[in-house]
């Protein structure tokens, strides 16, 4: 299993206030898997993906990622966590609007300590596997959404995480790009990356392999698509 | 991420927001450049005071008589032409020289314009005890004291200024005391070595036979100072001690003169003009300060307008001590480089300034690396509360931050 979580709860609190995000939530990923987990909004999906990606922490319960403990992690051995084994893609790309694709596309690496020419064809690498080969030195401000969330997908592999996270990938996108980016994701997958993907379009969920649908705060099904969508039209 | 990555990439995002860093950096700029140019101006001036003091001879004593309210001077404790002919007679005496003072008014060359002078009477030794420079015609000689002649010396600058050239030997000037207006002969001319000469609006010397000064004034033999050059110059504390006692022996007084050596005079002055310097660095240092505030205050928007980029930055695997570094490298970039930049403008504006003030400005490397190390200081000390407010943020509340 790359993910394993039992009991997982996310409590927030407000002065007196407390709101239940995630109840009693466990379910697992193995590898190689495909997977979206579905809602309307305040559902909580999103304040799970946000602990996938050990960017929030829990109130209760276990998160395995890859066989260890991320509970129990803190600190710099967290932030190693997210910068090895993770890989996000958010709904907003969060690109560094200063640098240009290949720049931001090699930052991780940066912190992984990896220098020079090696990281510099590891990053041309993960852009041409995207498809962006050409508009390596363009700014985000000179790229289309399809194209920025493309040079997000590639700074997320670029570290060979264990698992790719996504947030609303296609959120932001007209149904083309979000097309083209669906069908990122099944070759990805179909190379062996393993994926979690947060939608509420049961369209883009379609292209997935198995679908976790979340109502407040709790997982209310489980379920394997029988025929995933194709996405055509790759670049 | 190492050191080298650290810098490209702070001075990336100084260099992006370019007016800002600019202005942000004038704060450190102008503080450093006044510290550099104020201790070169004050080194400068020290320099060129010791080097006319060293003119002098180090073996020159000076003897005053002390008085003050609780213990008045009566007229047995002046000093007079009798008490430096007893000094003289000493054998570690080798010439003895002194002189009374008196400001006045000389006449220029237009009839209604005046200048002030510096009056001073005195004897034939005092060209070697203070080492005056005659460029033309003659210093006082004994016969001139004998005769209580109305000759006078003048500066070179003083010349130019009555007759518009220097050599004026045979020139008559007309010279104002409180006393009354006395036509003056010059027999002398002399070339004004002081550095101070003509700053803070100090008026020239020039000087007559105290035997006419003594007369002009009723002053019957009274001299204000007694200049003593000492025989033996590595004697000269002992000649010191030596000339107190017989001073107070010929007077039949105690407790009432006081000797000392040019090298103290020197030291006096050098502590005074130190002690400015140090008050006026002061000020600037404050300024300084007050730069550093600028750097502080301008990382600290830095760090809210990039809220966004350091949840970026950690939820790619960023530590809290890779944030941290990332802004403290950035303040010290730009106060740093507003370091550097005070440096060749406080350098430069030394040598302008020295210009104006005509003396040259000594850069001493000390300063130059004492304000290296506190322009780093200041972006150490600016940039850490800033960089620590980075590196706390929560990467979720940073990445929702609009």
């Amino acid at each position: 299993m790359i993910i394993q979580i039992e009991n997982l709860f996310k409590v927030y609190r407000n002065g007196s206030i407390e709101v239940t995000a995630l109840r009693d939530v466990g379910f697992s990923v193995g590898i190689g898997e495909f997977v979206s987990i579905m809602g309307q909004s305040g559902s909580g999906k999103s304040t799970l993906m946000n602990i996938l990606g050990c960017l929030d922490t829990m109130s209760g319960g276990k998160y395995f990622l890859d066989g260890e403990d991320v509970s129990l992690i803190h600190g710099k051995k967290l932030a190693q966590i997210r910068n090895r084994k993770i890989g996000f893609v958010f709904q907003s790309y969060n690109l560094l609007p200063r640098l240009n694709a290949l720049q931001n596309v090699e930052l991780p690496m940066i912190y992984a300590g990896t220098r020079g020419k090696k990281r510099r064809a590891a990053a041309m690498e993960a852009l041409e596997r995207v498809g962006l080969a050409e508009r390596v030195h363009h700014k985000p401000s000179e790229l289309s959404g399809g194209q920025k969330q493309r040079v997000a997908i590639a700074r997320a592999l670029v570290n060979s995480p264990a698992i790719l996270l996504a947030d609303e990938p296609t959120g932001n996108l007209d149904s083309r790009s979000g097309e083209e980016i669906m069908s990122i994701f099944q070759r990805l997958n179909r190379e062996g990356v393993t994926i979690v993907m947060v939608t509420h379009e049961p369209d883009i969920a379609n292209h997935t392999n198995r679908i976790v649908a979340f109502k407040d705060g709790r997982i209310i099904s489980d379920e394997l698509v029988k025929n995933p969508v194709q996405a055509g039209g790759q670049k | 991420m190492n050191i080298f990555e650290s810098i490209t990439s702070a001075a990336h995002s100084v260099l992006s927001n370019r007016m800002r860093s600019i202005l942000t950096m004038l704060g450190i700029i102008i503080g450093i450049s006044a510290v550099i140019m104020i201790t070169s101006i004050g080194q400068g001036m020290q320099n060129t005071m010791n080097e006319y003091f060293a003119e002098f001879g180090a073996g020159t004593l000076i003897v005053n008589m002390r008085q003050n309210a609780a213990n008045p001077a009566t007229r047995r404790d002046m000093l007079t032409i009798e008490s430096m002919e007893f000094l003289s007679n000493h054998p570690d005496v080798s010439v003895v020289s002194g002189g009374s003072w008196s400001n006045a008014r000389v006449q220029l060359r237009n009839p209604t314009e005046t200048t002030s002078l510096f009056i001073i009477g005195t004897d034939e030794n005092y060209r070697q005890a203070q080492n005056v420079d005659v460029r033309f015609g003659r210093f006082l000689a004994s016969i001139d004291n004998e005769r209580a002649a109305p000759v006078i010396v003048i500066d070179s600058t003083l010349a130019r200024e009555i007759f518009g050239r220097t050599d004026v030997v045979g020139e008559t000037i007309r010279v104002t005391f409180w006393s009354g207006t006395i036509d003056f002969n010059v027999i002398g001319v002399y070339r004004n070595a002081d550095p101070m000469a003509g700053m803070f609006g100090m008026s020239t010397e020039a000087y007559i036979p105290i035997s006419y000064f003594q007369r002009l004034f009723n002053r019957d033999n009274v001299v204000d100072q007694v200049l003593v050059i000492a025989s033996d110059l590595n004697r000269l504390d002992e000649t010191a001690e030596e000339i107190t006692r017989l001073l107070h022996l010929f007077h039949g007084n105690e407790d009432r003169y006081q000797v000392t050596t040019i090298m103290q005079q020197i030291d006096m002055l050098n502590n005074i003009l130190f002690m400015v310097t140090g008050f006026v660095v002061l000020v600037a240092l404050i300024s300084l300060a007050v730069g550093g505030i600028g750097v502080m205050n301008i990382m600290l928007v830095t760090v809210t307008e990039r809220t966004r980029e350091i949840g970026i930055r950690k939820s790619l695997g960023a530590t809290n001590g890779n944030i941290l570094f990332q802004f403290l490298v950035e303040a010290m970039i730009l106060t740093a480089s507003g370091g550097i930049i005070g440096i060749f403008l406080g350098y430069y504006g030394g040598f302008v300034l020295g210009g104006f003030m005509d003396l040259t400005p000594a850069v001493n490397i000390p300063t130059v690396v004492f304000t290296v190390l506190a322009s780093s200081l200041i972006g150490i000390i600016s940039g850490v509360y800033p960089a620590y407010k980075a590196a706390k943020l929560d990467p979720i509340v940073a990445l929702r931050y609009e």
